[in-house]
């Protein structure tokens, strides 16, 4: 089906002025219980859908760019770094959106898939940092006409990227969790000026 | 509607309500519904009582030849007899009437036409009111009408509805083979009662071969219901005492049903335990006036297969949770349906009830839908296990994500079990073996449970076991697979 003729690419759509004024507040930290109405769970799981999409993507950058990954890499750590800001802001602190939702046992949940979360976060940097002294130290035996050696407990190259994805994975099962979590909240009970219904569908 | 003691009210039962009294010098019947006289009639207990005893001898076998054809004759004299007496036109109209102003919604599923007739001087049970359903549901367009009696029983607890209701079975070596047949009913009545023992709601228990002793022994224990079958004549049972039998009056039989908290409901598979004596009561309104508040007893006598046939569809509809008056009405119905009038295989079961106390539960089941959530829960684990299949090739970043939600979920899941032991424990402590096997199925599954998460985690840091998460897998799986069973048992009787 075509677009209707009014239709212009360029103007934002309600959903995604919507989204983007949701994450301006998760990022500056501005996010208050009282704006839970406005942001209701159906909305939050369909936002968190798109943030799953954005791993898929990284994963999917990781696995095109093999043959160049050292250039691919500061494209993954910034996408991942995005990620993570918001993933962090949905979860932790005061301002966080868990903060304002009114069931513990997802509330817990929550955090503890959180957990699992920023855990296979952290390690995702240790292995990208492996990654590049492995490159750099592949490079300077390649100067040399040398052959690397690699001993215990450095690892090799397929090894290493098998780690990262095997990681990237574990963000991506984490994020889902999050996102089932929210989205079997019921509704909030009066929605004064919440976001339109069909903001509210995935 | 049911009280949250789990006994209904007879509110919104289609109902008519008569009030039988003796004149003063017990020579006339008056019957009334409010202002309104329905009968007014001499006693004239002869025809009643041969009639009885005419039964008798269809059934005892001093039958007169050419008299089986009679049978029916006879059936329907008595029926006429009372039919004539009683202004069968002005109860249709009155039946009619309370059918059209309580008619709800609900009540259109079952048309049955209630007339309870409150009787205040006990003379008056040598007349088979019951009869009197016949030609009203002639009258009515053949809708089912349901004669029972009421006595104001006295007052005093009767046994909690809550599970594990006790359900007794007591009978005594028959006098003769061929007129009790104590197994088989007994065998109809655990199967119609099946679903609920295993819903841990009713536990059945027999007392074999009663003595007077035996008897009194198995009385102390509080029962929701007995079921009684022994020989029986008017004003009395018969009990085996050793290699004898003894008689006992009926007020003496229902001292044992005295004791607090009493029964709701006692049924009598018992030959002529409604007429009485002039100096004793019916057995079944002996029981009535110590305070049980559902009696069933038979007019006359039964034959093995008639009690059968009757007690069968009667506990058919207890086990669905049916009250007493709706259940009764459901196997006077089974039994007219199958055996009246053939060979006089029939006596008139009587139902003496004051109310409509249900005496087996119904949403007691579940009263806070606790079950159900924890059924839920459970499922939910037993889905998620289902779909973690680990093999060898896993690494720790594998296990991770594979057994996440299982490894987050598993503290709430064993509280859960946690909740389940406490809520059943009550249950346990009362005797269920339901309540038993559910506590016993819970610890096992939080066990494993706990070794599953464990083994999950350490699985998840890089030192994984296939071997060891399947075991464990396995028997969480087991333990699962009990308390769905036992859990889903006990949803059927959820409202």
């Amino acid at each position: 089906m075509s677009p209707s003729s009014d239709w212009d690419p360029t103007v934002p759509s309600p959903n995604s002025v919507i989204e983007s004024e949701f994450e301006d507040l998760l990022i500056h930290g501005q996010f208050l219980p009282a704006m839970y109405e406005k942001y209701p769970p159906a909305f939050c799981a369909t936002w968190l859908r798109k943030q799953e999409e954005k791993i898929r993507n990284i994963i999917r950058t990781f696995r095109l760019g093999r043959d160049k990954l050292l250039e691919t890499l500061p494209e993954i750590g910034d996408s991942l770094k995005a990620v993570f800001l918001v993933l962090d802001r949905l979860c932790d602190g005061p301002c966080s959106y868990l903060v304002s939702l009114p069931a513990v046992k997802q509330r817990e949940a929550m955090a503890k898939y959180y957990k699992e979360f920023a855990a296979a976060y952290d390690e995702i940097w240790n292995v990208l940092g492996e990654y590049n002294l492995y490159a750099k130290a592949y490079e300077e035996s390649s100067s040399k006409n040398q052959q690397l050696v690699i001993k215990p407990p450095n690892r090799n190259e397929t090894a290493i990227q098998k780690d990262l994805v095997g990681k990237l994975e574990i963000l991506q099962t984490a994020t889902e969790n999050i996102t089932r979590s929210i989205a079997s909240l019921p509704a909030p009970r009066s929605v004064p000026g919440s976001v339109p219904s069909q903001l509210q569908t995935g | 509607m049911t009280s949250p003691t789990g006994d209904a009210s007879p509110a919104g039962r289609q109902m008519v309500l008569l009030q039988g009294e003796l004149s003063s010098d017990d020579e006339r019947v008056t019957v009334r519904s409010g202002d309104e006289l329905v009968a007014e009639f001499p006693l004239d207990a002869e025809p009643y009582e041969n009639w009885k005893h005419w039964l008798g001898n269809q059934v005892s076998g001093r039958r007169q030849a050419g008299r089986e054809s009679e049978f029916r004759l006879k059936v329907d004299e008595i029926t006429r007899r009372l039919a004539g007496d009683v202004d069968v036109a002005g109860l249709t109209r009155l039946a009619a009437a309370a059918g059209a102003a309580d008619r709800t919604a609900e009540d259109t599923a079952t048309d049955t036409a209630f007339i309870r007739v409150e009787l205040g001087r006990r003379e008056l049970d040598i007349i088979p009111w019951e009869l009197l359903a016949s030609p009203i549901a002639s009258e009515l367009g053949d809708r089912d009408v349901c004669v029972y009696r009421a006595v104001r029983p006295k007052k005093g607890r009767t046994t909690s509805p809550d599970p594990p209701q006790r359900a007794l079975l007591v009978d005594t070596s028959p006098l003769s083979m061929e007129s009790v047949s104590p197994g088989m009913e007994q065998d109809a009545i655990r199967s119609r009662l099946r679903d609920l023992e295993q819903a841990g709601l009713v536990s059945l228990e027999r007392c074999a071969d009663a003595n007077p002793s035996t008897l009194g022994t198995a009385l102390q224990r509080p029962a929701r219901a007995v079921h009684v079958i022994m020989h029986g004549e008017d004003g009395q049972v018969v009990l085996s005492q050793g290699d004898q039998h003894v008689r006992i009056m009926s007020r003496a039989f229902a001292q044992d049903f005295r004791r607090e908290p009493r029964p709701a409901a006692v049924t009598l598979s018992v030959c002529s335990s409604v007429p009485g004596t002039d100096e004793e009561p019916g057995v079944a309104r002996a029981l009535a006036e110590v305070g049980v508040r559902q009696v069933i007893g038979m007019y006359s006598y039964i034959t093995a297969q008639a009690s059968l046939a009757f007690f069968t569809a009667l506990y058919e509809a207890l086990g669905h949770c049916a009250d007493m008056a709706g259940a009764y009405a459901a196997a006077v119905a089974a039994l007219r349906e199958g055996t009246y009038p053939n060979l006089g295989f029939w006596s008139v079961p009587v139902l003496y009830t004051h109310d409509n106390v249900i005496p087996f539960p119904g949403s007691s089941g579940d009263p806070r839908g606790a079950y159900r959530r924890i059924l839920g829960e459970l499922a939910n684990l037993q889905q998620e296990l289902a779909g973690l299949r680990p093999e060898a090739a896993w690494n720790g970043n594998t296990w991770r994500a594979r057994t996440m939600r299982f490894r987050v979920t598993a503290e709430d899941n064993l509280d859960t079990m946690a909740e389940l032991i406490e809520l059943v424990r009550p249950e346990e402590r009362s005797g269920s073996k339901w309540a038993a096997d559910v506590i016993r199925a819970a610890y096992r599954g939080s066990t494993a449970l706990s070794d599953v998460a464990a083994t999950a985690e350490s699985a998840s840091e890089g030192r994984g076991s296939v071997q060891d998460f399947t075991t464990g897998k396995n028997a969480l799986t087991a333990a699962l697979t009990d308390l769905h069973k036992y859990l889903s048992a006990r949803q059927r009787f959820a409202s």
